[in-house]
């Protein structure tokens, strides 16, 4: 599975990479939104994972870019963050997101709802 | 309550310090569920992130104290400690080898002796979270340098939305003669003679 995880914040992503690197999953690496789309036409990920505050262009932004680019728009996605508001939560969903998992979280959940939503979304294919 | 501050600055420093609190929190958390995965050679980053983001938590706990007391408009204490703000800086540095290397971050610095004689504990705090607004948001070249009591940052890039949370910093720390100016990629302090 390509996983491709944009977060501003160096060392979460670092850590996370390494989780999904060591269960044997590949794992692209974005610094911030616009690389990430830039790597997602690359890389044609299997999910997207989001952070939702970066510099330049935040994770809901980025999500809303995704979602009119017909190339990346069906690959699901999940939104990271460090607020655990109601209000922002709601905001990424009706960006598009599929999920929203709130910092701290364990890799392991993390890869559960990944692995669940890749399932689902092969299946629907 | 502090009658500079309203209740939306209260919420900026609420979610500012929760923020920061929350992703220092994750790093740990991830960092130990990868341990649990076992350890190869050249995950030995993993331990120093623990340590550094354990840093950066209290660190932030302090700065949200601080912080929050001057929103409630509590009475500076009277204090007669000492403090070199340069000493302040090199202890930072020394704990966060990993965020550096990470970061990629080269530093050149010129630093001085200069001493400050009061409110040791607010000021070192107030210096430690700048430090790690500038730390954790850049990547390049770091310049630091000290000319009397004026300490200078120079940064690789302006760091980015940290504007209300400087201005409440700044406000601060007139408070204790000391002035904060952020200006582009340079951020100043100059602290009272």
């Amino acid at each position: 599975m390509i996983i491709l995880i944009a977060d501003d914040e160096l060392r979460l992503r670092k850590v996370i990479a390494l989780y999904m690197r060591k269960l044997g999953h590949d794992v692209i690496e974005a610094k911030d939104g616009k690389d990430a789309i830039r790597l997602a036409k690359e890389t044609k990920p299997d999910i997207f994972i989001l952070d939702i505050v970066m510099p330049d262009q935040s994770g809901i932004e980025t999500l809303q870019v995704i979602k009119q680019d017909k190339d990346i728009a069906q690959i699901p996605t999940i939104l990271l963050s460090a607020s655990a508001s109601e209000t922002t939560q709601k905001e990424g969903i009706e960006a598009g997101a599929d999920k929203y998992m709130t910092k701290p979280f364990s890799p392991k959940e993390l890869l559960d709802a990944i692995e669940d939503m890749v399932y689902k979304a092969k299946k629907v294919v | 309550m502090n009658e500079k501050i309203n209740s939306e600055e209260l919420a900026l420093l609420r979610s500012y310090f929760s923020y920061n609190i929350r992703t220092s929190t994750a790093v740990i958390v991830a960092s130990v569920t990868v341990l649990q995965l076992g350890l190869d050679e050249e995950d030995s980053m993993m331990t120093d992130s623990i340590i550094e983001a354990a840093y950066f938590l209290d660190i932030y706990d302090k700065g949200m104290e601080i912080c929050f007391d001057y929103a409630m408009g509590k009475e500076l204490p009277k204090t007669n400690d000492e403090i070199q703000p340069a000493k302040v800086v090199t202890h930072f540095i020394s704990k966060i080898p990993t965020l550096i290397k990470e970061n990629d971050i080269t530093l050149d610095m010129n630093l001085n002796e200069y001493q400050i004689k009061n409110n040791a504990r607010i000021i070192k705090i107030i210096l430690e979270t700048i430090l790690c607004e500038i730390f954790n948001s850049s990547s390049g070249k770091i310049s630091i340098s000290a000319n009397e009591n004026v300490f200078s940052f120079k940064l690789p890039k302006p760091l980015q939305n940290k504007d209300k949370i400087f201005a409440v910093l700044h406000r601060y720390l007139k408070l204790l003669k000391i002035d904060l100016i952020v200006n582009a990629n340079e951020i100043t302090l100059q602290f009272a003679e």
